[in-house]
């Protein structure tokens, strides 16, 4: 019996992805190019797993990774900020160059989240629910959809920007 | 992280970085010599650790499906007939509306899969796409020449009397290859085959590794 | 035909764990240096070999990262994935008394000369 895709394989391949699409978006900044597309896609898939870890995978894990869920939360805010610059950025102006330093400082933050996650918590998630309930746990991520008013309960578009 | 998993040990306290990179390189030479020096480590060992994960053997739930198909005659129909059900049975079907479609790679004919997105790769089976996979170059030149792109670029000879087909990927449809086995394999069991298949054979600028690379 | 041992991890599914874990760029592995390669060969060989476990180094990993990111806000551009990988290697080794802290010291010593 072979196994099969697991919860920690479906969030982590989300982290590529959201990565994937900024990569690009920046690759075409290189060439001149601000296409928004990518960024809308980024944004999408950024988003919604962001609300995917809050509702579903963070409360499931906070019992046993208190302070690192904590941390995660905090880093999240710092993630929806930089987006958020990014996106109106983007939407606004055309400065390439106030572009690329604004990917590259929300790729950053997600690289240094990521890893958290990646190595940290996902890889636990099967031994800490067990096979039902991690199984049951991805099947509700992957259908799980942001409702359009969800913000990021972390944010603070009032704090000092740190990037 | 949990006080339970440092019991005994205390928390690590953060080195003041940035270190340079000539103080971690000497770091790193040193605790590689001292490694080496006391048996616990060869450079061949290392080398080779590296050189596997980065071919991505795997992507693993491609490999899985390729190794199945190549020991189960049914699923291989199945996989064919429809793609995106035959991995739904090995638990394998990431995004919703992911449409898949595997071609077969014969004697006489084979496949090579191109797009220019990221988001036409078949993510589910084959993990993230190559950095050369995205560059409109590579697909301009592979639609126009494709024997001598692989053989220019991916060091892949194709005999003339195979046929060789493109396939262009949409975001509407995905393809992967499902590559021939390798010969001397008959005794392999569905793991070991499919620690054969890279993620190249299954775009199809590649052939899965020789039984030899197992051991 | 498949063979199972117990409930305990195929070698294929740790590879695969591990590897799902590494940052990519566009499906690559990023290593911006040489010493960044050698440190993750150094550790994932000395896993393989059984010297260390993983799982313990992945959570000092992040232990490590969780720490300076709290300290560093608004540094992230100094962050080195790999940098932490080499100090939490280190320390594992040291408390596994796999390796002296007198050797290591001695060594980077003369490693700095070269």
């Amino acid at each position: 019996m072979l196994d099969t895709e697991t919860i920690e394989l479906f969030l982590q391949h989300a982290h590529r992805r959201i990565e994937g699409w900024l990569i690009e978006f920046e690759e075409k900044l290189d060439e001149g190019l601000v296409e928004l597309p990518l960024l809308e896609s980024a944004r999408a898939e950024l988003r919604r797993h962001m609300y995917v870890e809050e509702k579903l995978v963070f409360p499931r894990a906070e019992h046993k990774f208190k302070e690192v869920v904590a941390l995660l939360l905090e880093g999240h805010g710092f993630i929806w900020d930089a987006a958020e610059k990014l996106w109106s950025e983007a939407h606004r102006q055309q400065d390439i160059g106030s572009l690329k330093k604004s990917t590259q400082a929300l790729a950053r933050l997600l690289a240094i989240h990521s890893a958290e996650e990646d190595m940290g918590i996902y890889p636990d998630l099967l031994d800490l629910l067990g096979p039902a309930a991690s199984a049951e746990l991805l099947r509700s991520c992957s259908v799980a959809t942001a409702p359009q008013d969800w913000v990021c309960s972390a944010r603070c578009a009032t704090r000092p920007p740190t990037i | 992280m949990s006080e339970a998993r440092y019991k005994g040990s205390p928390l690590p306290i953060p080195q003041q970085y940035p270190l340079s990179e000539e103080e971690l390189t000497a770091r790193t030479k040193a605790l590689q010599a001292l490694l080496i020096e006391k048996g616990f480590l060869s450079s061949d060992m290392i080398e080779r650790v590296v050189s596997i994960y980065e071919k991505d053997i795997g992507p693993l739930l491609g490999a899985r499906v390729v190794a199945r198909a190549w020991v189960d005659p049914e699923f291989k129909k199945r996989l064919l007939a429809d793609a995106t059900k035959a991995c739904a049975e090995l638990g394998i079907g990431g995004m919703q509306g992911e449409h898949m479609v595997c071609l077969e790679n014969t004697p006489k004919v084979r496949h090579v899969v191109c797009c220019t997105l990221c988001s036409c790769y078949p993510w589910p089976v084959l993990g993230l796409p190559p950095n050369w996979y995205k560059y409109p170059q590579y697909r301009s030149r592979l639609v126009a020449n494709p024997r001598q792109t692989l053989r220019e670029d991916f060091g892949l000879s194709i005999p003339d009397d195979v046929e060789v087909h493109v396939w262009d990927s949409s975001a509407e449809i995905r393809y992967f290859v499902l590559p021939q086995r390798p010969s001397g394999t008959e005794k392999l069991t569905e793991e070991d085959l499919a620690k054969l298949v890279t993620r190249d054979s299954m775009i199809g600028v590649g052939d899965p590794l020789p039984p030899s690379s197992l051991s | 035909m498949n063979e199972e041992v117990g409930n305990a991890p195929s070698e294929l599914t740790v590879r695969a764990r591990i590897a799902a874990m590494l940052p990519r760029k566009s499906g690559e592995l990023v290593f911006e240096a040489p010493w960044e390669r050698e440190v993750f060969g150094m550790a994932i060989a000395l896993c393989e070999k059984g010297v260390i476990s993983f799982d313990e180094l992945r959570w000092r990993v992040v232990a490590a990262i969780s720490a300076w990111e709290r300290a560093n806000r608004g540094q992230e551009d100094k962050f080195r994935f790999y940098a932490f990988w080499l100090d939490s290697l280190e320390r594992l080794l040291l408390e596994r008394g796999v390796l002296k802290d007198s050797e290591l010291k001695v060594g980077r010593r003369e490693n700095q000369s070269d």
